[in-house]
């Protein structure tokens, strides 16, 4: 099995858009662009994507999100999403977006999804300056810190949870955590793989006296850096991995016997409520037939109606499907 | 203003982007005129959406999205004639860019010889987890599958190219 996935990967290592081919689809894809220019109107109010997934079963969390949906309104919000460190809007995605983002998570789990997700958007700009042209070293640096800094910051989240109660939740977060880590180390050491063989091409080139050595240096230094992220995203990864691992051997063995006990709690309440319920119907019915058989008889004007509307419905936990 | 703004994130959406999407295309279709077609509409679709001033989330999974239906498109398209046949037409597959070493090419003819012998849909989730390198709950977003049928698809996929090859 491995050697055909290696395979697969081998095979797709080398495969891309030549530059001119990229070129050339780039040139036409603006050629469509400046004849669909951006449509102003449609700006004025956000519109959210089909790919937000949101939990609209709480009440309280809807009102949060339409604040937080009113907060973010507005092109300067949407236009700094995609922004890295040493753009002018960049300021705003994390201070202004990511704040907001980070109100609208009010339970534990939320909270440390959301840690996940700052990890990966960090991740994500050391990936966009990547492949950027004419990046500082200093944005690089800033980018790369930050990914380290919020890395710390969702351990630390996800052990809030292990400490907690939420040991189904830790082993979720652990695991999408983990998940979202391989992706990105993936993604790292293609770019990586790829500075490397430009660097070759830009030594060869160097060589035969046709650009200066630092165009090769360069890619040779951007390879280095990014090096360095790979170990440190690796490392996490791994970790990452460990802890669910961790997770999941002691809460399914600690599970399993919790679960006997929660399930025989669980059926002595339902037998409570059975009978609760049966003696409902008995005293409903005996007000019903009782005229029927001693019409002059006075309806019994006790509370039996009170105990109907009793909502204490045993409690169904609801289940993230993410 | 906001115009420069939104064609600046979408030429950097092109740039860190392209060369993946054209992978995906390219080992979906074996053919790398009609994968280079692809990419180019793939970022023209990316490109009505946010001229909309609609808001992606994950910009890496709504491409793949995109790049998916358009090559389902593709394959409903060219039902009635086989891919074989296609290629028999236009002489052998020249997929791989021809400036690369014999060693990366020969590497590339054996990948899409193994995914050539898979069936659409075992295809499109080995790609997409081994090659794009996409999570498994992320390759069931982008097909609206559930995950469980995701990993079977890989899983057979990847049985079906051992059974093949022994």
């Amino acid at each position: 099995m491995e050697h055909i996935i290696k395979q697969l990967k081998r095979g797709a290592k080398n495969t891309r858009l030549s530059a001119t081919e990229k070129a050339d689809i780039k040139s036409a894809v603006f050629s469509y662009v400046n004849k669909h220019p951006v449509n102003n109107e449609l700006f004025t109010r956000p519109i959210r994507s089909p790919f937000q997934i949101q939990n609209f079963r709480n009440k309280k969390s809807v009102s949060v999100l339409v604040i937080a949906g009113l907060l973010m309104g507005g092109s300067v919000s949407f236009a700094a999403e995609n922004t890295v460190p040493g753009d002018a809007l960049f300021p705003v995605k994390v201070y202004v977006n990511e704040n907001v983002r980070s109100v609208i998570a009010v339970t534990p789990k939320a909270k440390a999804e959301w840690d996940v997700r700052l990890v990966e958007r960090r991740l994500e700009e050391v990936e966009k300056l990547a492949v950027a042209k004419d990046v500082k070293p200093e944005e690089q640096n800033i980018a790369q810190s930050n990914l380290e800094r919020y890395s710390e910051r969702m351990v630390r989240s996800i052990a809030k949870l292990d400490d907690g109660e939420d040991s189904e939740d830790a082993i979720v977060v652990a695991g999408n955590l983990a998940g979202m880590l391989r992706e990105h180390e993936e993604i790292l050491l293609d770019l990586h793989d790829r500075d490397i063989e430009i660097h070759k091409a830009s030594v060869a080139e160097t060589l035969a006296g046709v650009t200066a050595t630092t165009t090769a240096d360069l890619f040779m230094s951007d390879a280095q850096s990014l090096g360095i992220i790979i170990k440190h995203v690796s490392k996490d990864r791994k970790d990452a991995e460990e802890k669910h691992k961790e997770l999941e051997r002691i809460y399914k063995q600690d599970d399993s016997k919790d679960k006997r006990g929660r399930s025989k709690e669980k059926i002595e309440k339902l037998d409570n409520k059975i009978v609760d319920v049966a003696q409902d119907i008995v005293a409903t019915t005996t007000q019903i037939v009782s005229p029927m058989v001693s019409p002059r008889k006075q309806k019994d004007s006790s509370s039996d109606d009170g105990d109907r509307n009793d909502s204490s419905e045993p409690e169904i936990k609801s289940q993230d499907s993410d | 203003m906001k115009i420069n703004v939104v064609e600046q994130e979408f030429t950097k959406t092109y740039d860190q982007f392209a060369d993946a999407i054209f992978r995906h295309c390219i080992f979906r279709v074996s053919d790398r005129e009609k994968a280079k077609d692809i990419t180019q509409v793939a970022f023209v679709r990316l490109w009505d959406y946010m001229s909309q001033g609609k808001e992606i989330d994950n910009m890496r999974a709504f491409l793949y999205r995109i790049t998916n239906n358009l090559i389902i498109d593709e394959y409903r398209k060219k039902k009635e004639v086989s891919l074989d046949l296609m290629r028999d037409e236009e002489g052998f597959d020249i997929g791989f860019e021809p400036r690369h070493d014999i060693e990366s090419r020969d590497e590339y003819e054996r990948a899409q010889a193994l995914l050539e012998q898979l069936p659409d849909k075992y295809r499109e989730a080995i790609v997409m987890r081994h090659i794009d390198g996409l999570s498994v709950k992320e390759i069931a977003r982008i097909t609206h599958e559930t995950e469980n049928v995701v990993s079977v698809r890989i899983h057979r996929a990847i049985e079906k190219l051992k059974s093949l090859r022994s």
